[in-house]
């Protein structure tokens, strides 16, 4: 479904990923994990098309991939670290002209958003304007979006900020189902709780590069852990302190 | 409240140091522009006053006293409303304040400082323009340095009744009504204000003021005017005092100083009760949100369109922004005095009408590069967060960049070509000022709108605090100057083919057409070229940008 190789990105002299390789199939949930700086947003943003990369290659389902590249970006839904909405619509006008960038199908789009406000849980806030939000709201509403387009390739960055747990219980499941069904979820979070129940494989990326990847289970059991946690500091440390591992 | 004075210091320093210094340049130049411009009509004004030898004494510093109180009734006008905004705003919607409230801070500090802030950002205008009518109101009524102080502690007493009176009001309106509703309600109110004044200002034809008959005719007539009502406002009281330190009757201005400080002691004694009484409760009756509903439409046929749910998305913005659409009103003032204008521009000749459709001409090109710098320009900046769906989206975006400039262009043509019809309604022009008119407008506005979309994008800006943050920036700037530039150019670059006609049309000789048409076809030619090149350079960097 998707594969990077040698992702590069530089913001001026900083290297923000240096050498990013990792692949993704159809129906996997994978986590990607790393701590502050380390370059998941910057991965994110290039395979939602908001950066263009300074080197390497990205395939998504068999094609090269490239931010002009429409055909493919509508089997890619983007749920950004923060809530960039416009903040004049209301959550269902903000919903609707989502889907209509998406060219959704208008018998599919009311069915779409009349399921996510209520599987959400923020009915009473469909008219209201988005400037009006709180927090978990916009959060809300920015997952709803992305959901209902039905990609084939999910990027979530963060996805659960200001999510209460109810509803972050029913993301969950509502996750589950649509690998389920062969959409691929890339998972940026800092969350390994989260990152432990949700994803199969996981990927961890520390200054720019990806530096351990693959099936959770079977990492823990390599490194003799018990929970991600333990695994992910000791591979984290590791890496910073080399010559002391 | 000293870290809080040392921060806005430094914030200000920072700001400076950051290359914003040319911003604070150009409004002081702008700022000192005005009060030149009304420092001579008041030096006219007062000295003819304080000439005019016909008038006994009393006579005189009763009109000037009379001319006082329309002036500061007026600037108390804008003062009272300018403060109840900016206090609505800083009290309650400020994005400083739930930070400042979750800090050791004792709540009475924080109250004052806000008080200052208020006080400070809401009258400095009005201070602005104050100070050519005190300073030549000194120069030609209360020359004396202890003079001068009694005017200043008059007209300090005058701004700080304003400001409490406008922070009163602004404690007291969100018991009642919703603030985040009524603030934009309230900004409009102050744009509707502020064209009228316009439009009023032009319809008493400060030019007459120029002949000594005239402000003799105008005087009289306000000498005449007597509303005892209006006594009892601070407006009344400054200018009564003014009067008095002219007068030199010391005994009855320190009267009516009292009087003033009395009111500046009461209003602030109420606004210290609203603080101890009412302001958190109202915070938090704030901060519960608000009940609005926005119904969305489904539209199957709008499908097959790339560009209506971006239209439908604009359009819904713009209206639902108050700051936005009300501009409109300002234009629509600008354009109120435009007409009358050209009703009243005195012709001694009618061949002079075929100057004033030049000057139609370049009154309607500014105004649409005034347009374009407040819409235009601030347009994709002020798209905001939200371009991050735009990019991530699978919606082209070079489509985008050209939905971006017919949007704006189409209803630029129509206002520009519109001025220019009003004008020639009024005035008739001849059939070459017409060919001109569209030879010039047409590449104009189509340029000045490149222009202003593609500096508007190389702003960078992807989430601005308001339009007037974006406008302001070096590219905004870049803006007014590249366009006043190229007014200027394009209209010397027509007189030789306008200059020929005419010439050759009043000397009765045959008119070299084809020079004129190598004229018109080379000012075309400039025109293609720059607009190809902006908007190459605007699509290039739109396509470039990364977020």
């Amino acid at each position: 479904m998707l594969e990077i190789k040698g992702l590069k990105k530089n913001f001026g002299k900083r290297q923000a990923l240096k050498d990013v390789t990792f692949s993704l199939a159809a129906g996997e949930i994978y986590g990607l994990l790393g701590p502050n700086g380390a370059g998941k947003t910057t991965t994110l943003k290039v395979l939602a098309g908001l950066l263009a990369p300074d080197g390497g290659s990205v395939i998504v389902e068999g094609r090269k991939y490239h931010r002009e590249d429409h055909e493919l970006k509508k089997r890619i839904a983007y749920v950004p670290d923060q809530p960039f909405l416009y903040y004049k619509l209301s959550g269902e006008e903000h919903l609707n002209f989502f889907m209509d960038l998406y060219r959704i199908p208008y018998a599919r789009r009311r069915e779409q958003s009349d399921f996510f406000f209520k599987y959400f849980e923020f009915e009473e806030y469909r008219g209201e304007l988005v400037e009006n939000y709180s927090a978990g709201t916009r959060q809300k509403l920015l997952i709803s979006q992305a959901l209902a387009v039905q990609p084939r390739l999910l990027l979530l960055d963060e996805p659960l900020v200001s999510i209460d747990p109810l509803v972050g219980k029913k993301f969950k499941l509502y996750l589950k189902e649509v690998a389920s069904k062969g959409t691929a979820v890339l998972f940026a979070t800092h969350i390994l709780s989260l990152a432990q129940e949700v994803c199969r494989r996981i990927g961890i990326i520390v200054d720019g590069r990806v530096i351990v990847q693959g099936g959770l289970a079977e990492l823990m059991a390599l490194a003799g852990q018990d929970s991600l946690e333990e695994f992910y500091f000791q591979t984290v440390l590791r890496h910073e302190k080399p010559a002391e591992a | 409240m000293r870290s809080l004075l040392k921060l806005k210091f430094q914030q200000l320093r920072n700001s400076l140091r950051r290359g914003e210094r040319k911003k604070y340049v150009l409004f002081l130049l702008l700022g000192l522009f005005f009060v030149l411009v009304l420092g001579f009509f008041f030096n006219k004004i007062f000295g003819y006053l304080a000439g005019v030898e016909e008038f006994p004494e009393v006579f005189r510093l009763f009109l000037v006293e009379k001319l006082l109180m329309m002036i500061f009734m007026t600037l108390f006008s804008m003062l009272l409303l300018s403060s109840l905004l900016t206090s609505l705003d800083v009290f309650f919607i400020s994005r400083d304040l739930h930070f400042l409230f979750t800090t050791p801070m004792p709540l009475r500090s924080a109250f004052a400082w806000k008080m200052l802030e208020t006080g400070v950002y809401s009258s400095a205008m009005v201070v602005f323009f104050s100070l050519p009518v005190l300073f030549f109101y000194c120069r030609w009524f209360a020359p004396g340095v202890g003079q001068a102080l009694q005017v200043l502690l008059a007209f300090l007493l005058f701004i700080a009744s304003g400001v409490l009176a406008g922070i009163a009001l602004g404690m007291i309106i969100p018991a009642f009504f919703s603030v985040r509703r009524l603030q934009p309600v309230l900004s409009v109110f102050s744009i509707i204000l502020i064209s009228s004044i316009v439009v009023f200002l032009r319809l008493l034809r400060p030019e007459r003021f120029l002949e000594p008959g005239e402000i003799d005719n105008v005087l009289r007539y306000m000498g005449s005017l007597d509303v005892r009502a209006l006594y009892y406002f601070p407006f009344s009281w400054l200018a009564k005092s003014l009067s008095l330190v002219a007068g030199g009757q010391a005994a009855a201005y320190w009267r009516t100083i009292g009087l003033f400080a009395l009111l500046v002691a009461a209003l602030l004694a109420l606004v210290s009760l609203f603080r101890r009484t009412l302001y958190l409760q109202l915070f938090d009756k704030l901060n519960r949100g608000g009940r609005g509903y926005f119904k969305s439409s489904w539209h199957p046929w709008d499908l097959a369109n790339d560009t209506r749910m971006l239209r439908r998305k604009e359009v819904k913005a713009f209206l639902r922004t108050p700051a936005q659409w009300s501009q409109l009103l300002i234009v629509g003032a600008l354009v109120a005095v435009f007409v009358i204008n050209m009703k009243m521009i005195p012709l001694p000749h009618p061949s002079v009408k075929n100057f004033v459709s030049y000057l139609n001409l370049v009154m309607a090109v500014f105004i649409v590069a005034g347009l374009n710098s407040r819409f235009t320009f601030t347009s994709v900046p002020g798209e905001g967060p939200g371009q991050v769906h735009l990019f991530s989206a699978p919606f082209p975006k070079a489509a985008f960049f050209r939905f971006k400039l017919w949007f704006h262009l189409l209803p630029q043509l129509f206002i520009g070509f519109s001025l220019y019809v009003l004008g020639d309604l009024a005035l008739r022009f001849d059939a070459f000022t017409r060919v001109i008119a569209l030879v010039f407008l047409a590449p104009a506005i189509v340029f000045l709108t490149v222009l202003a979309l593609t500096l508007g994008i190389e702003t960078n800006e992807t989430n601005p605090l308001s339009p007037e943050h974006v406008i302001v920036s070096k590219q905004g700037v870049s803006y007014m100057l590249w366009s006043m530039i190229y007014v200027v150019a394009g209209m010397l670059f027509l007189v030789r083919p306008v200059g020929v006609y005419y010439w050759h049309l009043f000397t009765r000789r045959a008119t070299p057409w084809l020079e004129i048409v190598a004229w018109f076809a080379g000012f075309l030619l400039v025109n293609a070229l720059l607009i190809a090149y902006y908007y190459r350079r605007g699509r290039r960097a739109w396509l470039a940008r990364e977020l």
